[in-house]
C-alpha cells in the first residue's frame, strides 16, 4: 500500500518535515490570536478503540479543546428553563409527568414556572455522537469501496504520481518526531533537502476535504443554525479532530468573529449549533485515508449566507 | 345647506350675502381648487335647511358671508398665502359685526402624514389662522384652535384633489 | 463555496508549473491563507415542528373545560404562536396521532422524521387537587435526537393560555436565541365607520388577538395608546374633553386622568423604561415641543425648544437616550438627544422624511416610518447607520417592538378605503402578516413578557 511506503518515506525525510510545518500554517492553527486562545494543553479525548495513531500528536494536541465531545448538550434545562420567571419557582422538579401534582396554587396573573430539571438525561439525550463514530462501520477501506464519493485532489487525478503523493502521506508523519513547532517554521531551514513545494498540495487536499466535510455538516448546520438580523456577519471557527475512519474525535470552538449588537442573541446558538451539526455529521466520509494526516484535523470557517 | 366654497354659485351667492349684510367685503377670491368633496362638513352649519331666514351672527350668516369658512395649504406648509389672507379678512370683518362671537379654528392635515406629526401640523396652521386673525383686530381670547390631525378628512379620495382640501383650517362659530 | 482564495490558486498554479522551481523562486512561500475554508450555510430555513396534543392522563373538568380540551387548546396556541414567528411551520395538533405519556419524556425520533418534523413539542396537562393545572412542556430536535429543554407551570385553568406562550417562548428562545414575546399584550386603536368620520377607541388583547376588550367606547376618539411597563395603565390621547389631551387610564379600575393640567393640546405620549416619567408632545401656540413629566405628577420638563415641529419620543432602553422626530431643518428626520434635552442631533440622513421613530428593546436598533412617496416601516442603527426597509406598501406607519427586539408591529393603511389593520414583520423582514383583529386597527403598542 502506498500508506506504508510513504510512512517510510515519510518519516526518514526532511521534505516531509517542511511540508508539514508548510501545512501547520495552511492550517492556521498557530495565528496569534489562537494561540492565546488555548494556552493549556490538553488531550485530546480520543474515543478508546479508534485511536491506534494516538501515538502520533496531532497538530490539535496542542490545543486545549474546550469544546470537546463532552461540550454541553444545549439541552441543559436547569437553569435555562426559567430565565424569565421573576416569580420563585414552585416545585423543584418533574421528571416525568406521573409526578405528583405540583402544589400551590398561583398568584393569579403570575405563572410561575417550574424548572423542570431533568434528574438523569432522558435515555435519548445521551451524547450519541461520542459512541458513534463507527470503527466498525467504516474500515479504511470503506472509503476505498466507494469510489465515487471518494474527493482525491484535482492534481492527483492531473497525472503527479506517486511522488506527489508520497509528499502528501508524508506530510503528518515527520509530526511523530516531535519536530514541528510553529517557530520552527519561519527558523533555520530544518529541511535543506526540501526541493518539492510541499505546502501547495497540501493546501489542495485541504480543499477538497473542505468541500467533503463542508458537504455534509451543511444539512445539521441549517438544521440548528438560527436566523436574525446580521447572521451573516458571523463567521464561527471550529476545528475537527478525525479520526482515520472519518470519526469525530473531537470537535473545538475556536472563535467567532463579526458578532455585532444585533446578532448577539444568535452568536452563543450558532456556536451550540456548529458544535452538535459537526457531531451529528459524523462519521464523515469521502475522505481520502491516504491523505489522513491532512484531514486528521481540519479547521472549518462557517458563516451564513 | 351644504357649503361649498369653491362653487361659482355659492361665490355669487356669497357677494350677494355679503353686499346685503356688510358694508364692504374684502377681495373676493377665485381659487382654482378642486371639485368640493360630496358630503357635508361636520361643522354645524346646515342647521336652517335653507328657509332663508338666516340668524344674523349665526353660524349660517357667518358661512353665508365670507368669502370662505376655510384656507388651505400646500404640503407640509402652514403659512398664509395671499388668497388665504383674503379669507380670513372676510372672516375677520364678520367677526368685527359680532364681537360677542367667539370661534374655533380647525387645523388639519392630508392623510399622507404620520399621526404625531399631523396632530402637530394641524395645530400649526390652526394657529396660523387665528395669529392673522388677530392682527386682523380680532381679540385672540375670542379664537380657540384645534387640531385633529389627519383624522377627519373632508374629501374621501386618496388622490392629490383629495389632499389639497384636507389641509385646511376651517373656522367655525361657537353659538 | 463562493470563497475564493488568492492565495490558494497561486498555490495550484505553483503546482502546475514544477515543482523544482518553487526553491528557487523568491517569490514569497506559497503559504495558504490563514484563515480555513468558508462553508456558507442558509439559514433562512422554516423549522417544522411537529405539535401533537399535549397528553391528559387523568382527565378531569376544570373551570376552563376538561383537562383533555385543554390539551388540545393549549397544543393549538403552541402551534399558531410558532407560525406566527415566521420561523417555523408547525404541523399539528391536527392531523397527529395522539401521544401517550410515556412518550412525552421519550419520544420516538424516527417516527417524528418520518412525519417530516425536524422538531418536536410534547406535554402534558394535569388537573390538581386544588383545581389548577399542572402543565409540562418539552421540546425536543428531532433531527438531532436530542432534547432542547423542559418546562413546567402552574396555572389556574383561566390562564391556560398563558401557559401555552410560555411553552411557545421557551421553545422560540432556545432554537433563535432571541427572548420570549409571545406571552405580552397589545394595546391599540379599534376603528370602525367610513373613512370620514371613524369611530377610534381603545382596546387591548394579548400578542396573538385572543382576550380581546374594548376600553373605551368610541364617543370620543382614541388615539396612538402605550402600555405601560407593568401594564397597570395606558397613556392615551382622547378628544373627550373635545381637544386631543393624554390621558393615563388605569386598567384595574377604569379611571382615567390627564397627564398634565395645561389647557394645550398634548399628544404622542410615551412611557419611559422604568415608567416613572412620561414623554409628551405639547403645542403651545402652534410651536410642538418634547416633554417630560414624572408619573407622580410635578414640574413638566421641556426638552427640545426649536420653532419647529418635535413630536413623539422614545426613549432608549437604559432610559439614556431619547429618539425623537423634528422638521426643525425643513421636514421630518429623526434626532437624538440625552434623556436631559441636551446634545441634539439628526441621525437619519436617508432619502425622504423620517418619522415615529422607536428605540428597539434590544438597544440595537431604531424603527421608523418613512415617507418617500409611499409610508415605509424600517430600522436604522442609532448612529443612523444600518438603514433597511422591512415593509413594501402604500402607507405602513407607526412600528411598535415586540419585547424581545426581533418583531415589529405596525399599521397599514389601505389607499382610499382607509380601512387599517394591525400588521407584523420580523426583523429579517421574513414572515409579514395582519393580525386577527375585530375590526380595524390602527395604533399598535406593545407591552413586555408577562411575569
Amino acid at each position: 500500500m502506498a500508506m506504508n511506503r510513504a510512512e517510510q518515506i515519510g518519516l526518514g525525510s526532511a521534505v516531509g518535515g517542511h511540508a508539514f510545518l508548510l501545512l501547520l500554517l495552511s492550517l492556521g492553527l498557530f495565528g496569534a490570536s489562537e494561540r492565546l486562545m488555548r494556552p493549556n494543553p490538553i488531550a485530546v479525548s480520543l474515543v478508546g478503540e479508534t485511536a491506534p495513531e494516538a501515538t502520533s500528536p496531532a497538530p490539535s494536541d496542542d490545543a486545549p479543546a474546550p469544546a470537546t465531545l463532552s461540550e454541553p448538550e444545549p439541552a441543559a434545562p436547569a437553569e435555562e428553563a426559567a430565565p424569565e420567571a421573576p416569580a420563585p419557582p414552585v416545585e423543584r422538579v418533574i421528571e416525568r409527568p406521573i409526578v405528583r401534582p405540583v402544589a400551590k396554587p398561583v398568584a393569579k396573573t403570575q405563572l410561575k414556572p417550574i424548572p423542570v430539571v431533568a434528574k438523569k438525561p432522558s435515555p435519548v439525550t445521551v451524547k450519541k455522537p461520542v459512541t458513534k463514530p463507527a470503527l466498525a462501520k467504516v474500515k479504511p477501506v470503506a472509503a476505498k469501496t466507494s469510489p465515487a464519493k471518494t474527493i482525491k485532489p484535482p492534481v492527483k487525478s492531473g497525472g503527479f504520481g506517486k511522488g506527489f503523493e508520497d509528499r502528501i502521506a508524508g506530510l503528518g508523519k515527520d509530526s511523530a518526531s516531535g519536530a514541528a513547532r510553529p517557530n520552527t517554521a519561519n527558523g533555520q531551514g530544518k529541511s535543506p533537502t526540501a526541493t518539492a513545494p510541499p505546502g501547495k498540495p497540501a493546501a489542495e487536499v485541504r480543499r477538497s476535504v473542505n468541500a467533503a466535510l463542508a458537504g455534509q455538516i451543511k444539512p445539521y448546520l441549517e438544521a440548528c443554525a438560527p436566523s436574525g438580523v446580521d447572521m451573516d456577519a458571523i463567521r464561527t471557527f471550529i476545528t475537527l479532530s478525525l479520526d482515520r475512519n472519518g470519526g469525530l474525535s473531537s470537535v473545538r470552538f475556536d472563535k467567532q468573529t463579526g458578532v455585532t449588537a444585533s446578532n448577539t442573541p444568535q452568536a452563543d446558538p450558532l456556536r451550540q449549533c456548529a458544535l452538535k451539526a459537526a457531531k451529528q455529521a459524523a462519521p464523515y466520509r469521502g475522505l481520502d485515508p491516504e491523505y489522513y494526516d491532512v484531514w486528521k484535523t481540519h479547521a472549518l470557517q462557517l458563516k451564513a449566507k | 345647506m351644504i357649503i361649498r366654497p369653491n362653487s361659482k354659485t355659492h361665490a355669487i351667492g356669497l357677494l350677494l350675502a355679503a353686499t346685503a349684510l356688510v358694508t364692504a367685503c374684502g377681495p373676493k377670491k377665485l381659487k382654482d381648487l378642486p371639485p368640493p368633496a360630496q358630503g357635508s362638513d361636520y361643522g354645524d352649519n346646515s342647521q336652517n335647511g335653507g328657509a332663508g331666514q338666516v340668524l344674523p351672527g349665526s353660524q349660517e350668516d357667518f358661512v353665508r358671508t365670507v368669502s370662505a369658512d376655510r384656507i388651505f395649504f400646500d404640503t407640509d406648509r402652514f403659512n398664509i398665502d395671499p388668497e388665504d389672507q383674503a379669507t380670513l379678512q372676510s372672516q375677520a370683518q364678520w367677526l368685527g359685526q359680532y364681537p360677542n362671537v367667539r370661534i374655533t379654528v380647525e387645523g388639519h392635515a392630508d392623510e399622507r402624514g404620520t399621526r404625531d406629526y399631523n396632530l402637530a401640523l394641524g395645530e400649526r396652521r390652526a394657529n396660523a389662522a387665528k395669529n392673522f386673525l388677530s392682527s386682523l383686530g380680532i381679540n385672540p381670547a375670542r379664537i380657540q384652535t384645534v387640531s385633529y390631525g389627519k383624522e377627519r378628512p373632508q374629501a374621501m379620495g386618496s388622490n392629490e384633489q383629495s389632499w389639497a382640501q384636507n389641509r385646511r383650517a376651517v373656522t367655525i362659530t361657537i353659538q | 463555496m463562493r470563497y475564493f482564495s488568492p492565495t490558494k490558486y497561486l498555490a495550484v498554479l505553483g503546482l502546475l508549473f514544477s515543482a523544482p522551481m518553487a526553491s528557487a523562486q523568491t517569490v514569497p512561500e506559497p503559504a495558504p491563507s490563514d484563515e480555513p475554508e468558508l462553508v456558507e450555510f442558509d439559514t433562512a430555513k422554516i423549522r417544522r415542528v411537529a405539535v401533537p396534543v399535549l397528553v391528559a392522563p387523568s382527565p378531569a373538568d376544570t373551570t376552563a373545560g376538561n383537562s383533555v380540551n385543554l390539551g388540545r387548546q393549549i397544543a393549538d396556541v403552541i402551534s399558531s404562536d410558532l407560525r406566527a414567528s415566521g420561523l417555523f411551520e408547525p404541523i399539528g395538533p391536527s392531523g397527529l396521532r395522539a401521544i401517550s405519556l410515556a412518550e412525552v419524556t421519550a419520544p420516538q425520533y424516527e417516527y417524528w422524521k418520518g412525519r417530516g418534523a425536524e422538531q418536536l413539542i410534547e406535554g402534558f396537562v394535569r388537573v390538581g387537587g386544588d383545581g389548577n393545572l399542572t402543565i409540562g412542556c418539552y421540546l425536543y430536535d428531532v433531527t438531532f435526537g436530542s432534547e432542547v429543554t423542559r418546562l413546567g407551570f402552574v396555572v389556574a385553568p383561566g390562564e391556560w393560555r398563558r401557559a401555552a406562550h410560555k411553552c411557545a417562548d421557551a421553545f422560540y428562545s432556545k432554537v433563535t436565541g432571541e427572548r420570549p414575546f409571545f406571552d405580552s399584550r397589545i394595546a391599540y386603536i379599534a376603528e370602525t365607520g367610513p373613512k370620514g368620520n371613524r369611530m377610534k377607541r381603545l382596546a387591548i388583547m394579548d400578542s396573538d388577538g385572543a382576550n380581546h376588550k374594548f376600553i373605551t367606547s368610541g364617543t370620543a376618539s382614541a388615539l396612538t395608546p402605550r402600555y405601560s411597563p407593568n401594564y397597570r395603565s395606558i397613556l392615551y390621547l382622547s378628544y373627550s374633553d373635545g381637544n386631543p389631551r393624554i390621558y393615563v387610564y388605569d386598567v384595574a379600575s377604569g379611571r382615567q386622568q390627564l397627564i398634565t393640567a395645561s389647557k394645550n393640546p398634548t399628544f404622542a405620549p410615551r412611557w419611559s423604561p422604568d415608567g416613572q416619567s412620561i414623554l409628551y408632545s405639547m403645542a403651545v401656540a402652534g410651536n410642538t415641543d418634547v416633554y417630560k413629566i414624572a408619573v407622580t405628577g410635578g414640574a413638566p420638563v421641556r426638552l427640545t425648544n426649536t420653532p419647529g415641529i418635535d413630536v413623539g419620543g422614545s426613549f432608549s432602553p437604559d432610559g439614556r437616550q431619547i429618539v425623537f422626530e423634528s422638521d426643525r431643518g425643513g421636514n421630518q428626520q429623526i434626532y437624538i438627544m440625552n434623556a436631559d434635552g441636551s446634545n441634539q442631533r439628526r441621525i437619519s440622513f436617508g432619502g425622504g422624511r423620517f418619522a415615529t421613530p422607536e428605540w428597539s428593546p434590544r438597544g440595537d436598533l431604531i424603527a421608523f416610518t418613512r415617507i418617500a412617496g409611499d409610508f415605509r416601516v424600517g430600522t436604522m442603527r442609532p448612529d443612523g447607520s444600518g438603514e433597511r426597509l422591512l415593509t413594501n406598501s402604500w402607507q405602513d406607519e407607526a412600528p411598535t417592538w415586540a419585547p424581545n427586539g426581533r418583531v415589529i408591529q405596525f399599521f397599514r393603511t389601505e389607499k382610499n378605503s382607509g380601512k387599517t389593520g394591525i400588521w407584523q414583520v420580523d426583523l429579517t423582514g421574513a414572515n409579514e402578516r395582519k393580525l386577527p383583529t375585530p375590526v380595524d386597527g390602527s395604533d399598535p403598542a406593545w407591552g413586555p413578557v408577562l411575569p
